[in-house]
């Protein structure tokens, strides 16, 4: 695949919650090797867009078309784990679900990536561990595209660099309400405004002073 | 391992490591059927009938030659009633604050009544209008069964010794005098020594006629006594019938648990909703159809 070859194309998409539209018809193109911030006030409809990217949410209206099936690895924005079940557990029932041949292997492999305690309940763990653990389960079954919704929204500065250090390089979509870290991941940025697609280019033509007249 | 067996196993996992839920999993049927089982032994329990006895009957009555213990047809009437004795007053009390469901009076002259085989004594039965007074009147009608069919036997007991007194002779008490009765085999054997006459033929025939004719007085007797008796086969079938309590355990932990399991089942499509739907990232795979369709709309979040 060239760099600039669309994995998943989101056509007219859009969603309604009983009368509140939460997303106006938006068309969105995820192309491999990008690094895309979806950014935008609270209630602006990332969360939603991001869902229906993710599958796990479908649309009133439109279609999201993955090319040539590819895979993709969701990271929702609380933390979906099973509290009682261990990191370990967590990651071996998912790669499981996902099929993968060697679960026990990829879920060591995952803990010892992510330096995440292995054979405690995930409830006792912290914050970040939690959300490294959210993001190493997304990663399971090998995705081309990685769809995180505000992931670094509850970490500390270092945590949010660690975060970033595992999961920069690949097709990654990401909501965020931090700024900085459009300049320092993304290459491309997304913006909603009530439901609709304010802005969709590179970080290069994105303006801070646009910017913030969009959190305004 | 299939993806149900993955999420079964997984939720039992879960379940294990809960110990308040563990805890009302177990408790909750146990208290469920304790209750329904407090009920269910309620209902099936002895109601309480008060016996008044103003007869002042003895512990043994003997009649017909026989005797009889009164404190064993109490206990025999008292494997379905609980019988307890009271005063009059005391039992009258009792029934109409309900603590007795019926009374059961033995009035004065009941057993003289009864000793002198002229008339039938009575007994004299109160109840209230309560769900079970019609299963007390059973018990109680039973009571006065059983104890006719033991008189009954006393008495054609005693009535065939009188036959055969009449029929064989030999020596009887009346009044506190002893006879000597010449019974019909003993006349007859007395007749035929005399010289031979018609009158003495004539006579002689009656006594043989009537001596047979007596002879079969004892089965006829106990017939006209019981003319239908109920035995018990012994049983023979491997299966029991269980009680009405037992059964009312059984159902109460049966419905107990089908509810425990539906629970279960609800609590297991909502976390599926939470993680394991959420995680599902639209691969439309097989177990996400799957628990799609049990787990309904489940959409993640309307915040955005």
């Amino acid at each position: 695949m060239t760099a600039l070859e669309p994995l998943l194309r989101a056509r007219g998409v859009a969603r309604r919650f009983g009368a509140q539209i939460a997303l106006e018809p938006t068309d969105l193109d995820v192309c491999s090797e990008e690094t895309i911030a979806l950014i935008g006030p609270n209630g602006a409809g990332k969360s939603t867009l991001l869902s229906i990217l993710a599958g796990s949410l479908d649309p009133s209206a439109g279609r999201v078309e993955r090319v040539n099936g590819v895979r993709v690895g969701w990271v929702p924005q609380r933390p979906s784990l099973y509290d009682r079940l261990t990191a370990r557990e967590n990651l071996e029932l998912f790669a499981r679900l996902e099929r993968e041949q060697r679960p026990a292997a990829a879920a060591q492999e995952l803990l010892s990536t992510f330096d995440l305690p292995a054979d405690r309940p995930s409830a006792s763990l912290s914050v970040g561990n939690r959300q490294r653990l959210n993001v190493a389960i997304a990663l399971l079954g090998e995705p081309r595209v990685l769809l995180l919704d505000e992931p670094t929204a509850s970490l500390d500065p270092g945590q949010r660099r660690r975060l970033w250090e595992m999961v920069k390089g690949g097709t990654v979509v990401f909501s965020t309400q931090n700024l900085e870290e459009i300049g320092l991941y993304a290459s491309r940025v997304v913006v909603l405004q009530r439901g609709r697609l304010a802005f969709d280019g590179p970080v290069a033509e994105y303006d801070r002073v646009h910017a913030a007249e969009v959190f305004e | 391992m299939s993806r149900a067996a993955l999420v079964l196993r997984k939720d039992l996992l879960v379940l294990w490591r809960s110990p308040l839920l563990l805890t009302l999993l177990i408790v909750y049927p146990l208290l469920v059927a304790g209750l329904v089982g407090a009920v269910a032994g309620y209902g099936s329990s002895k109601p309480r009938v008060a016996l008044v006895d103003e007869d002042h009957l003895p512990a043994v009555v003997r009649i017909g030659g026989r005797d009889f213990r009164i404190a064993d047809a109490i206990d025999e009437v008292g494997r379905n009633v609980h019988l307890v004795r009271l005063s009059r007053d005391e039992a009258a009390r009792q029934l109409r604050s309900g603590r007795v469901v019926a009374t059961l009076t033995v009035p004065p002259g009941f057993l003289a009544e009864l000793k002198s085989g002229l008339t039938s004594p009575s007994l004299v039965y109160q109840t209230t209008h309560g769900g079970i007074s019609s299963r007390v009147t059973q018990q109680v009608q039973a009571l006065v069964y059983s104890l006719n069919t033991r008189l009954q036997k006393a008495f054609v007991h005693t009535d065939l010794h009188y036959v055969q007194l009449i029929q064989h002779g030999g020596t009887a008490t009346f009044g506190g005098k002893t006879y000597d009765v010449l019974g019909l085999d003993r006349m007859h054997d007395l007749l035929v020594k005399l010289p031979k006459s018609p009158e003495r033929d004539r006579v002689a025939g009656f006594a043989r006629i009537a001596s047979v004719a007596l002879g079969q007085t004892g089965n006829l007797l106990a017939s006209t006594a019981s003319p239908i008796t109920l035995e018990r086969a012994p049983e023979k079938s491997r299966s029991s019938l269980l009680s009405a309590q037992v059964q009312a355990y059984a159902l109460a932990l049966t419905i107990t648990f089908l509810a425990l399991l539906l629970a279960a089942g609800a609590l297991a499509a909502s976390r599926v909703g939470s993680c394991l739907w959420v995680r599902s990232s639209g691969r439309r795979s097989r177990w996400r159809r799957w628990w799609r369709s049990r787990s309904g709309s489940g959409s993640p979040s309307s915040s955005a």
